[in-house]
C-alpha cells in the first residue's frame, strides 16, 4: 500500500494542505501565518510513512547570475557551496544552475536562485522536520513553470517557437507571479502580492508588472538572450475582457494556457487561479528539480542511518548465526567422532591390559623371550652331531679297506647361503689315513675311490695331501642335516 | 541543477541512538555467536586430535602385541623346555663339573676335572636390562676303547641338567693298536645358560 502524499502550499497568507485523489485536489487543512504549533500537531497526527511535497509560493525568491572560474569535482562543489552561502541565509532553500561555459575565458556562468528571507518557510518546515516525516520535494512555482510550460508547446495557443524565452504570468491567492523562462530554467521570478486575478485582468496594471520584470531581468543580466520573450498568460483568453497586446509589454507574442483544462479546478477559486495546475505539476515533478530542504535530508539520513544500523546489525547477526551453525555442526561431528574413538580406545586399552597381564607372568619381556628363543635355536642348529659325521665317513672307509683311519677331527664351518636363502650348516672335517700295506701300488686309485665315495655322500671342497710317513691327509666340508627338535 | 551539499542539520536523536544501539547489539550478538561457536569447534577438534593420537598409538601398540603373539607362543614352548633343562638358572660350573664327573664314571672313563672358561655373551644382547646367553666352554680329553663310545658319552653330557650343552668340535686319534684305550678323544663343549634381567629392569 502506497504511503499517503500530501501537497503543501505555503504563501504569504499561510499554509494549505491538499490531498490528491485522481485529478481532484481536496484541501484537507489550512493554517494561517503563525499557526505553526497547530500545524506541528497536525503533522504529529500523520502516519510515519506520510510523504510531503511543498510548493513555496513566496515573494522572496531571488536570482543571481555570476561568472566563476571553471573548476571540477570537489573544488566546484565547494565554490558553489560558498557562493550559495554568501547569497542566501539558508542554502538548503537555494540551488545553482550552469548556464554555460566560456572556454576561451575559462569561466562558467552560474545562475543562483533561492529564498532571500527563508524565516517564514523555515518555521513551517521545522514542524515537518520535528515530526520526522519526509519532505520529498520542496520547490518554488517558478521552477515548476520552467520545467512544465516549455513542454506544453502544443497546447499553447498559438504555439510558441521552440527554445524561445517565455514570460509566464500566473495567478494564485498570493498574487500574480511573473517568471522569465529560458532553456527550461527560470531566470527571474517575481510575485506581485495583493493582485486579485479577476480585478487586475480587467485593467492594465498587470502589464506594467510584466514590463518591470523584463527590466529587472535585463538589469540583473540573468537572461542570456536579447530576443523579446513570448508572453504566456496562464488564464483562459476568454477571461480577459480585452486581449492583451504583447508588444505593449515588450513581448513578441501573447499565448494563453487554460489552467482548468490542464490541471483541473480548485473549488472556491476563480477560473484564472492556477493553484490546481501548480499542485498537479507539484505532484508530478521529479525530485531533482527541487531545493535540498532541511527536513528531507535530516529525516531521510536519520532513517537511512536507522536502516543501515539495523540492517548491518541484522546481517552480522545472521552471518554469525550461519557461521555458528556451521561451526556447531563441525563441533558436533568432531564430538561424535571422538565418542566413537573413545569407545574404540576403551576396547584397545582392555585388549592391551589383557596382553600386559599375561606378559606380567613371564620371566622376561615377550620380545626378549622371542629373541632368546631364536638365538638358542641358532646355537642348536650349529651343533654338529657326531653320528652325522661318523656315519658317512664309516660307510666310505668301509669301502676303502686299503686305508685305516688314524685321526679324525671336525668342527663347525662357516655357513653357506644356498639358492633358497637357507644357511646350510657345514662341518669342516680333517682326517688322516694310513695305508695298511706300505708302498701300496694302487694307493692313488684307492684315494680316488674314497674321494668319490665322499663326494657321493655330499662332501665338497675335498683336498688331500701325503706326508713323508706315507699318511694321507684329507680335508673336506660335509653338509649336515639339522637336528630335529634339538631342544626336546 | 546543482544543490547545496550539506550535512543533515540535526544531530542523531534518541531514536537514532537506540537504532545504533540495537544494530550494535545485533552485530555483537552475531560476532559473539560466531566466536563462541568457533571456540567450541576448536575445543572439540582439539579433543578429537588428542583422541586420534591416543587411538593411533594404542592401535599401533595393540597391533604389535597381536602380531607378536604367535611368535611368543612358539618361543614360550622353547622357553619352557629351556627352563626344564635348567638353562634359566645361574651358571654353576662346579655343579656342572660334578655332573660331568659322574657321567665319566658311569661310562667308565677316566678324565680330569673339567675347567670352564666363560666367554663374552653371545650375539649382541649385552645390555644388563636384556636377557642374554652366557657361554662357558670346557675341553674334555678322554681315552676310549672304541670310537663308538664317544656318542653315548656326548649324548649323556648334552642331557646334563643346569645348561644346554653343545659339542662344538672333536678330534679323534687312534693310538697304537696294543693300547687298551686306543682312541683318544678331545672335544670342546659349550655350556649355555640364559641370564634374565631383574623384573624391574626388564619392564
Amino acid at each position: 500500500m502506497a504511503s499517503p502524499l500530501f501537497l503543501l502550499r505555503i504563501d504569504n497568507l499561510g499554509l494549505e494542505i491538499f490531498l490528491k485523489h485522481k485529478r481532484e485536489f481536496t484541501r484537507v487543512a489550512v493554517f494561517s501565518n503563525g499557526e505553526y504549533g497547530a500545524f506541528a500537531d497536525w503533522v504529529h497526527g500523520q502516519p510515519r510513512r506520510t510523504r510531503f511535497r511543498v510548493l513555496v509560493d513566496l515573494a522572496d525568491e531571488s536570482f543571481e547570475a555570476e561568472e566563476l572560474p571553471r573548476t571540477r569535482g570537489a573544488d566546484r562543489r565547494a565554490l558553489i557551496s560558498r557562493r550559495l552561502s554568501s547569497y542566501y541565509p539558508q542554502p538548503t532553500y537555494a540551488s545553482a544552475e550552469s548556464l554555460g561555459c566560456d572556454r576561451n575565458a575559462n569561466t562558467e556562468l552560474l545562475l543562483f536562485s533561492g529564498l532571500g528571507r527563508p524565516a517564514r518557510l523555515d518555521a513551517w518546515m521545522a514542524a515537518v522536520s520535528d515530526g520526522k516525516l519526509e519532505t520529498e520535494l520542496l520547490i518554488s512555482p517558478a521552477r515548476l513553470i520552467a520545467h512544465f510550460v516549455p513542454g506544453l508547446n502544443s497546447t499553447i495557443s498559438p504555439p510558441t517557437a521552440a527554445g524561445a524565452p517565455l514570460l509566464v504570468a500566473n495567478f494564485t491567492r498570493a498574487g500574480m507571479r511573473v517568471s522569465l523562462i529560458e532553456a527550461r530554467s527560470a531566470r527571474l521570478s517575481r510575485l506581485v502580492e495583493g493582485f486579485d486575478a479577476h480585478a487586475v485582468l480587467d485593467d492594465d496594471r498587470w502589464r506594467t508588472e510584466l514590463e518591470r520584470t523584463l527590466h529587472y531581468a535585463s538589469s540583473r543580466q540573468t537572461s542570456s538572450t536579447a530576443a523579446a520573450p513570448n508572453l504566456v498568460v496562464i488564464a483562459a483568453a476568454s477571461l480577459l475582457p480585452v486581449p492583451p497586446v504583447a508588444s505593449d509589454s515588450g513581448c513578441a507574442r501573447t499565448h494563453h494556457l487554460d489552467p482548468v483544462a490542464l490541471g483541473g479546478h480548485q473549488a472556491g477559486t476563480p477560473p484564472s487561479d492556477s493553484t490546481a495546475l501548480l499542485l498537479h505539476w507539484l505532484a508530478r515533478a521529479p525530485r531533482r528539480i527541487g531545493w535540498p530542504g532541511p527536513s528531507p535530508s535530516a529525516s531521510a539520513a536519520a532513517r537511512h542511518l536507522h536502516a543501515l544500523a539495523l540492517g548491518a546489525g541484522a546481517i552480522v547477526l545472521l552471518g554469525g548465526i550461519a557461521i555458528a551453525s556451521h561451526q556447531w555442526q563441525a563441533a558436533a561431528a568432531a564430538r561424535a567422532t571422538s565418542s566413537t574413538l573413545h569407545k574404540e580406545i576403551l576396547g584397545l586399552q582392555r585388549e592391551r591390559a589383557e596382553f600386559e597381564a599375561s606378559h606380567a607372568q613371564l620371566d622376561a619381556p615377550p620380545a626378549q623371550i622371542i629373541d632368546m628363543s631364536k638365538q638358542m635355536e641358532r646355537q642348536l642348529a650349529a651343533v654338529i652331531s657326531p653320528l652325522a659325521i661318523l656315519r658317512p665317513l664309516a660307510d666310505a672307509l668301509d669301502r676303502t679297506p686299503e686305508f685305516s683311519l688314524r685321526t679324525l677331527s671336525w668342527s663347525a664351518s662357516t655357513p653357506v647361503t644356498t639358492a633358497e636363502d637357507e644357511p646350510q650348516l657345514l662341518a669342516r672335517i680333517e682326517l688322516t689315513l694310513r695305508p695298511k700295506k706300505p708302498h701300496q701300488a694302487d694307493g692313488h686309485a684307492a684315494i680316488d675311490a674314497l674321494v668319490s665315495q665322499l663326494q657321493a655322500g655330499g662332501a665338497r671342497d675335498i683336498e688331500f695331501s701325503a706326508d713323508r710317513d706315507g699318511h694321507t691327509r684329507l680335508a673336506l666340508r660335509l653338509p649336515l642335516i639339522r637336528l630335529e627338535e634339538p631342544l626336546q | 541543477m546543482i544543490r547545496a551539499g550539506l550535512l543533515p542539520a540535526r544531530l542523531p536523536t534518541a531514536r537514532t541512538a537506540l537504532a545504533l544501539l540495537l544494530g550494535g547489539t545485533l552485530a555483537a550478538s552475531g560476532i559473539g555467536l560466531s566466536h563462541w561457536s568457533g571456540s567450541e569447534k576448536d575445543e572439540a577438534e582439539s579433543a578429537l586430535a588428542r583422541m586420534q593420537r591416543q587411538h593411533a598409538q594404542l592401535a599401533t601398540e595393540t597391533a604389535q602385541l597381536r602380531q607378536q603373539q604367535p611368535a611368543l607362543q612358539a618361543a614360550l614352548v622353547h622357553w619352557k623346555t629351556l627352563a626344564a633343562r635348567g638353562a634359566l638358572l645361574p651358571p654353576a660350573p662346579a655343579m656342572w663339573s660334578s655332573e660331568a664327573a659322574r657321567i665319566f664314571a658311569r661310562h667308565d672313563i677316566e678324565a680330569e676335572t673339567l675347567r670352564f672358561t666363560s666367554t663374552p655373551a653371545l650375539e649382541r644382547s649385552v645390555e644388563t636390562s636384556s636377557a642374554r646367553i652366557l657361554t662357558h666352554a670346557a675341553d674334555i680329553d678322554v681315552g676310549l676303547r672304541h670310537e663308538g663310545r664317544l656318542i653315548p658319552l656326548l649324548t649323556a653330557l648334552m642331557a646334563a641338567h643346569g645348561a644346554v650343552v653343545l659339542p662344538r668340535a672333536c678330534t679323534l686319534a687312534r693310538n697304537d693298536d696294543d693300547a687298551v684305550k686306543h682312541i683318544q678323544a678331545r672335544c670342546r663343549l659349550d655350556w649355555l645358560t640364559i641370564a634374565t634381567p631383574p623384573q624391574d629392569l626388564a619392564r
